[in-house]
């Protein structure tokens, strides 16, 4: 297992090199917020709270922690206004598709926004997300993909997005044999990060490309 | 006339023998699905599931592929397609305006048929013919300048061609 050294908010730590930053911060003991990552699945960069600056050849650039390998010499900071600020960003996109069945989601983004700077940029719009709250089908889920992507690592393959971009959803699709495809084994029920998918997956998501 | 490849739905050996007509395996499943809707109309969930177990691949994700693009239909389309374009020129010129009055004369359903079978309303976006705007296409027919208040007159005269 190969380790390489990297300074994370101007310290110098030693970092396993074949796991995504996010992991290999974790295992130091540096906690970045997410919602989208495991460590089974890999890296995703959806729901963008993992943010940290990396010093590149054109100076600090954001950039998704789950999406970042450690070389050797990567400069981070996990905690600048800049990072803040996105972050906040992305947890108020993220709170337009709640209310969240898990309270800890909420507190957690609400947490995240408190702690960003707002700039002249952008205001909070409380009519926009009135607007999205309401004409989403799917209140609870940030579309994460954590569940289709479980689904389809244990190979089962039940779960599928349908649709692109504001229609965007998950849909559950039926097999023949019901009984041995889904029902059972509940990993996309453990692994969903708001508590979306009750009683099941069939019930959970409405969308269905064959009515 | 082209005979179609596929004139029976659900058939095993009409995917077996596509898949074997089409040659670059990197497009095959997109070639197949472009030709099951070209000749049936629409993908039935029997041809995309035989589909999905031909390539090796899961159901689930045909579904995700097929519903990403819009030109795919899952269901049979009416009698008659009629496109309305709601590229920027048309909507400028007021696409939404016969779209809402063919949705109101026709009592489309969430899939843009009409109950009696007989219509299917479609957007579509930007066909090529921006200089005639607003346009429509009707049964591969395209028609420019179109107003709103000669829906209902279309709609009579498709509704009394028998063929
Ligand atoms: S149901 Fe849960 S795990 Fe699946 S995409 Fe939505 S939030 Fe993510
Ligand atoms: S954990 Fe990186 S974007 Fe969600
Ligand atoms: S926008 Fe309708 S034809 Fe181009």
């Amino acid at each position: 297992m190969k380790r390489v050294e990297v300074i994370i908010d101007n310290q110098v730590l030693s970092v396993r090199q074949d796991i995504p930053l996010i992991q290999a911060l974790r295992e130091q003991g540096i906690l970045l917020p997410s919602l989208c990552y495991h460590r089974l699945l890999g890296g995703y960069g959806s729901c963008g709270l993992c943010v940290v600056e990396i010093y590149t050849e054109a100076g600090w650039r954001p950039r998704h922690a789950c999406l970042l390998q450690p070389e050797a010499g990567l400069q981070v900071k996990t905690n600048t206004p800049t990072v803040l600020r996105l972050r906040a960003r992305a947890a108020r996109l993220l709170l337009r598709r709640g209310p969240f069945p898990k309270k800890e989601v909420e507190e957690l983004l609400g947490h995240l926004v408190q702690k960003g700077e707002k700039t002249c940029f952008e205001p909070d719009d409380k009519e926009a997300a009135a607007r999205s709250r309401a004409g989403n089908p799917a209140p609870g889920c940030i579309l994460c993909g954590l569940c289709v992507r479980i689904c389809e690592k244990i190979r089962k393959s039940r779960l599928t997005f349908l649709g692109r971009g504001k229609n965007l959803q998950v849909s559950f699709v039926s097999a023949e044999e019901e009984a041995a495809a889904c029902g059972s084994c509940k990993a996309c029920q453990r692994i969903c990060p708001t508590g979306f998918i009750e009683p099941s997956a069939r019930e959970a998501f409405k969308a269905r490309l064959y009515k | 006339m082209r005979v179609p490849i596929i004139s029976e739905v659900g058939g095993v050996s009409c995917v077996d023998e596509l898949w074997e007509k089409m040659s670059e395996p990197g497009g095959r499943v997109i070639n197949i699905l472009n030709q099951i809707q070209k000749d049936v109309g629409f993908i039935p969930r029997a041809l995309l599931a035989e589909v999905a177990s031909r390539a090796g691949l899961a159901e689930s994700q045909l579904h995700g592929l097929v519903s990403f693009f819009s030109s795919y239909r899952t269901r049979p389309t009416g009698k008659h397609l009629i496109s309305v374009c709601y590229g920027t020129a048309c909507y400028a010129r007021g696409a939404p305006l016969i779209y809402e009055r063919l949705v109101e004369e026709l009592q489309l359903d969430a899939d843009g048929t009409s109950p009696d079978g007989l219509f299917t309303v479609e957007q579509v976006y930007c066909v090529g013919a921006c200089s005639r705007a607003p346009v429509i296409v009707v049964d591969n027919q395209v028609m420019g300048r179109v107003k709103a208040s000669e829906v209902p007159f279309l709609v009579r005269k498709l509704r009394n061609t028998r063929d």
